[in-house]
This record gives structure tokens, sequence and C-alpha cells, in this order.
């Protein structure tokens, strides 16, 4: 399956209430959006399998916006994945609190 | 809605026209014999074309399960994957084995949902204290003091107990059915995304995203419904057991000669490859036994003989015929030779005109079995009696939840919350009737349950071995042609498709109503409707003049009919019946005239 499919133009609300009792919803499961709340449908959006028209130039942007921002989170997804340097295993107290009744 | 009138013979002509409780376009049109107390005539109707066959030529090979899944809103994810069997051999791709168990949860899903609705909703009020009060007091009075036999395990002290559960909005089973018709739908939600229109089922695979989360969600209503399934399948059998007892000669209701067709369902990955020259093999690998039973005998199991028996004939559909047009398939990828009925090459020329019982009157096609001789009229049973009749007698099924004896299924359900672990057994019955059509469909849903048991596990073993792939690439073929078969919920379902120049140069699905519901064919063999209503006895005692025509009903529904893929009863030209068999039981105005 090529990225890009009809989701993010579709005015359909399936995505934020599921199939039932909020469970299901194409793209929630891992399914492709064929359009069918959308005027027009079967007809207009097939081949369903196919990128919609445009979707080269959307694909590639959103790719190369994704493979920077995928980076940048890369870095802040390191630092909070870290143990803090206060946080480790045995009976020495690395925080720095200094009991005043000790 | 019923209408009646009399003739000089004394023939009663009723009809019934929509039939309710399922989509109306189907009617039955009879002639009863009150005299004799039987039916002496019937035809069974269908007042709509859908045309699929027509507009799915040119389309694009990959769209057909998007497309043909909206031929039906309640089995159209039966649709769709029969369209993607029939896809994956015509692009010849083999999925991953977790892409194929994701497919049976939701097949099993659907078979649990849909089996639930019908029969505890829609079939159960046919049965339902309300009913059988206005149709046999006599009945109820007894049903009141008669003890059910295995009270102990679903809790209803007597058999009236358990007509009054079933009243419609009142009776407590069937609202406890509707909430198990939500859970067994989520349970499909999880696997194909959308029920009825799955959007994750495409040739080649599944785009569900496997994940443990998700198969425990599943896990988790399965084993509700196996609970739920050790009450009702008791339940079933002491009302179903009762009618017999109650009524003797019940059994001749909607009685017809054994002559059943089952296409399979649940493909075993470890054999499926869809190719059509091992189709014999993984055929018989599949998780419900393909098979034709006549007379309660298997023909055969082998999707190949069955792919190759099946016409399409005329004789009373408004259709022009075929014999001059183009041939598709001259022979089948193995080399034997396809007929010019066989889906592959037919065509579809509607030609709309005046309903005329003595010629055409209706809009459906006489599908037919040929085995070598004669032009069979297989009917599904409803589907589940086609189902475990063809997987008892071919005896390959064995899993760890089910068994196939030769003679009977053995279906094991493991221990669950309130109940240890209990084995039904289906045993083959000695009728192909009402009340077995009924009772069959009760086993199935158990049969679903215990074979998701064995998907799930396999599917999880696949995600903890990593195998999380749950799809394979492909490419569409110039020319190429692909068949597929499966069970639809009522029944025999395969999808025919010829590829030329990369687009659909014919499609052709047979979903099992088609079986069921047609009109007789050119050889004047009344199709399975029409040969099971005529001769039906008549127990209802109500007279001409307050007749609803329970018996006529509970046996066209027992075949679980749905046309836009249907039968309507009239009582003739005078008189309309005035009350509807309306699961509301709110008076509706009389539309009939």
């Amino acid at each position: 399956m090529k990225l890009g499919c009809w989701g993010p133009v579709v005015k359909c609300n399936v995505p934020k209430r599921g199939w039932i009792n909020g469970v299901g919803g194409c793209p929630n499961v891992g399914g492709i959006c064929i359009g069918c709340t959308m005027p027009g449908f079967p007809d207009k959006f097939m081949p369903f399998m196919d990128e919609p028209p445009g979707a080269r130039v959307s694909t590639l942007a959103s790719g190369l916006y994704g493979t920077a921002i995928r980076s940048l989170r890369r870095v802040t997804q390191k630092t909070v994945d870290e143990e803090p340097r206060w946080r480790a295993p045995g009976k020495e107290l690395l925080t720095g609190h200094k009991a005043g009744w000790r | 809605m019923a209408t009646a009138s009399k003739d000089d013979k004394g023939l009663v002509e009723m009809a019934w026209d929509p039939i309710t409780r399922i989509v109306g376009s189907l009617g039955i049109y009879t002639k009863i014999d009150f005299g004799k107390g039987k039916v002496a005539e019937c035809h069974s109707t269908s007042s709509i074309f859908r045309g699929y066959s027509v507009f799915m030529k040119g389309k694009d090979p990959r769209d057909a399960h998007f497309i043909t899944s909206r031929i039906c809103g309640i089995c159209g994810d039966n649709h769709a994957t029969c369209s993607c069997y029939a896809q994956n051999m015509a692009y010849g791709v083999h999925p991953p084995a977790l892409g194929e168990q994701i497919v049976n949860l939701g097949e099993a899903a659907e078979y649990m949902f849909d089996h639930n609705i019908f029969q505890e909703n829609l079939v159960g009020v046919d049965f339902c204290e309300k009913m059988v009060a206005e149709t046999n007091p006599g009945v109820l009075e007894r049903a009141n003091a008669t003890e059910a036999p295995h009270a102990e395990a679903h809790g209803y002290r007597t058999i009236g107990d358990i007509m009054r559960s079933l009243n419609p909005f009142s009776g407590e089973f069937y609202r406890e059915a509707l909430q198990v018709s939500r859970y067994t739908r989520e349970m499909f939600c999880l696997m194909e995304g959308r029920h009825v229109h799955p959007s994750t089922l495409y040739p080649g695979g599944v785009g569900t995203t496997a994940t443990i989360q998700l198969f425990t969600d599943y896990y988790t209503r399965l084993m509700r419904y196996v609970e739920f399934m050790k009450r009702v399948v008791p339940m079933h059998d002491d009302l179903f057991d009762f009618f017999y007892e109650a009524l003797p000669g019940y059994e001749e209701v909607g009685r017809r000669r054994v002559l059943l067709g089952c296409w399979g369902a649940f493909q075993d990955p470890d054999v499926c490859n869809f190719e059509y020259r091992d189709m014999t093999a993984w055929g018989r690998a599949m998780g419900v036994t393909p098979g034709v039973v006549v007379d309660g005998k298997l023909v055969t199991n082998d999707l190949v003989d069955i792919n190759l028996g099946i016409r399409i004939l005329l004789g009373h559909s408004f259709y022009d015929d075929w014999e001059d047009q183009e041939m598709f398939v001259t022979h089948d990828p193995l080399g034997n030779p396809v007929d010019r009925r066989h889906p592959w090459n037919q065509h579809t020329n509607p030609q709309p005109q005046k309903r005329d019982f003595d010629d055409k009157y209706s809009w459906v096609m006489s599908p037919r079995w040929f085995d070598g001789t004669d032009h069979l009229a297989l009917d599904t049973g409803g589907g589940p009696l086609a189902r475990l009749w063809a997987t008892a007698l071919s005896g390959l099924v064995n899993t760890d939840h089910l068994k196939a004896t030769g003679q009977s299924v053995e279906i094991h359900l493991p221990k669950t919350a309130l109940k240890p672990e209990v084995t039904l057994e289906w045993k083959i019955p000695q009728w192909s009737n009402t009340i077995e059509r009924d009772r069959a469909r009760t086993y199935f849903q158990a049969y679903a349950a215990a074979a998701a048991l064995d998907f799930i596990e396999k599917a999880l073993a696949e995600v903890r071995a990593g195998n999380t792939k749950t799809w394979e690439p492909f490419d569409v073929p110039d020319e190429g042609i692909g068949c597929g078969f499966t069970e639809a919920v009522r029944g025999v379902l395969s999808h025919h498709m010829v590829i030329k120049g990369g687009k659909i140069a014919n499609y052709h699905p047979y979903p099992p109503t088609p079986w069921n519901a047609n009109p007789r064919d050119v050889y004047g063999t009344p199709g399975p409707y029409e040969d099971a209503v005529i001769d039906s006895p008549i127990f209802e005692e109500n007279d001409l003049d307050n007749f609803k025509g329970i018996d006529i009903m509970r046996s066209v529904r027992s075949f679980d009919p749905c046309l836009p893929c249907g039968v309507h009863m009239f009582l003739g030209k005078g008189k309309t019946l005035k009350k509807l068999h309306s699961p509301t039981q709110v008076p509706e105005p009389d539309l009939a005239r």
C-alpha cells in the first residue's frame, strides 16, 4: 500500500467515534479510506487502491517534513528515555536532598 | 404483508409480499388447500434487479471487493472476503499466515454475530409466546406444562418460559441476544475495521495492525460468547424438540429432499496457496469442509468439481439468454472444459416485464449444480445445515476444539468464567426441514466460536514469533481468471472473475439466496423455497379469516432469506390480512391495496 489515501481530506467522523462502541473504524485498525461518506462515491474515488491525484506532491512534502520532525523527536525521545542521574539503584541518595534530622 | 382470496376449487390463494423481518423484496405466493391443511402451490419472486455483473465490467479488478461488499448490508464482508479469494487466485498472490488468520477471525465473528441476531431476534419471534398464543394456543398451554429437559444448563424451567424469554423487546433472552450482537460486532470491527464493509481486506492480505492487544480484545469477547453458547444450544434443543413432540408430523413442515451445497469456509494458510490447480487440496483443508450432499450422501468435497458443476439456468427469470454471446473461459487452468452456462461465461441481459406466474416472474436466475446427469436445485439449508452436514460426512476437520466424526460434529468448548468444559455434538438429522435448519444454526454458532479459538491461538503464535507481516505485494495481470469460494452467513457464496486488458471483463457473484429463492428453471424444477413450501402441512389453528401463515413463514425464514441478494405472502386478490408479522408488534396501516 502506498502512503497517501483519501483520509486526510474526507469529512467523516468514524476515526473519532470508531465503528461500534468506539471499537474499529477504518484508519484506527489499519484500513485505507475510500471516501465512502463523500459525494460522488464510489466512482469518483476509484480505483481505491491507487494514490489520490496530487498525492505525489503532498506525500513527498509530508515525507520530507516527517523525516525532519522525526529526527528532532528522536533527540527528545532519547533524553526522556534516559534514567535521571539521581535515580540509580543502591542506598546512596543522589538527589542532593539534605535531611535536617540526620 | 399478507393477502387472501378463494378460487372455485376451494383453494385459497395467500401471498406474503414483502416478507417481513428480512430485507423486503422477497414475495411468496401460495395456494393453500384448507380442506387438506396443505400448501398446494407456491411461487417465490423477487422484485429487485441488482446489476452488479453489469456495472462491474471495465472496472479495476483491485476494486472488486470494495464494490461487491456493497451487494449486501448484512453479509457484505463475506462478499469482500470471497472477492479477495478470487483476486488472490487471479493475481497469483499468497497472503502471509497471519493475514489469513485475521480474515478467518473476522469471518468467524461475522457468523457469530449474524446467526445470533437472526436466530434470536428474528427467527425466535416465530417461536415466541406471543406468536404461539396467536397461532397455536393449544401448543402454548402444553408448553407451559412441559418441563425443559436441560433447565439446569439454561435456567428456564418450562418450554413456556423459553417462549416468553423470546418475546420481542419484553423477553429477557431476546434482549440479552441484542447485547451479544453488539460485542460480536465489536469483534468483527477489531479484525476488519468496519462491519459490514471491511476496510482492511485486500487481495494479498489485510491492513490490520496485528498486536497482542488486538487479539486480547477479541479473545475476552470470544470467551463471553463461548459461555453464552453453553446456554443457548441446550435451550434451542429443548424448544425445537418440543415442537416435534407437541405437533406430531411437524418434521414435514418445510421438508425437502436432502440437496445441500456448501462451498467451505476458513482457509488454512499452511495449505492454501490460492492456486487453481491445488484447489482440491486446499479446499479439503478448509475449516468448514465444502461439499455437495444428496439424499444424505456426500457426492463430492472437491472444489474443482463443485466449480465446474455450477450452471446458471433461466426459464422463469426476467432475462434474455446468452447462447450466442462470447465465451470467456473455455477451459479451466487444469484443462477441464467449462460450460457456457458457468458463471465465468455468463452474460446478464435484463428484460423487465410484467410478472406472470405461468411465464417469467422473478429477477432471480436459477443456479443449479450439474452432477453429470441432473441439474440439482441445491439449497443451503440456511447455511449451517449444509455446512455441518458436509463437514460431518467428510470427516476431515480435526482441531483442538472441533472434530468431524463421519456422522456428527463434536464441538469442545473450554472452561469459561461460570461454566465448566462442555462438549456439544451435532448429529446428522433425519430430515432437511424447517426445525433442523434452525437447530443447525444454533450449533454452528458454537462451531464458529470453537473455530475462532483455534485461529486466535495460531494468530497469537505468529505475533509472538515476530511474524507480524500481514500482506504480500502483487501485480495485476493483463489477462487472468479467478474464482473464490466461501460461505456467506446464509450459505454458499462464489465469485467468478475474468480479467482482460487489466480490467474486469466478466464478474459474477453467486450469493446464497439466489440458490434458495430462485424460480422454476427451464426444466420446470422449482426453486428450494417453492419446493419446501409446496405440500407442506399447515399446523396453525386459525381459520382463513385469522390465518397468519406461521408454518410457511417459519419455513421461509429457516432458510435465512435475504433478498436484495428475497419471497412475498399474499392471501390472493380480494382479502388482505390486516395484521403484519411485525417484530415491534405495533399495528401498522393496511398497505396491501
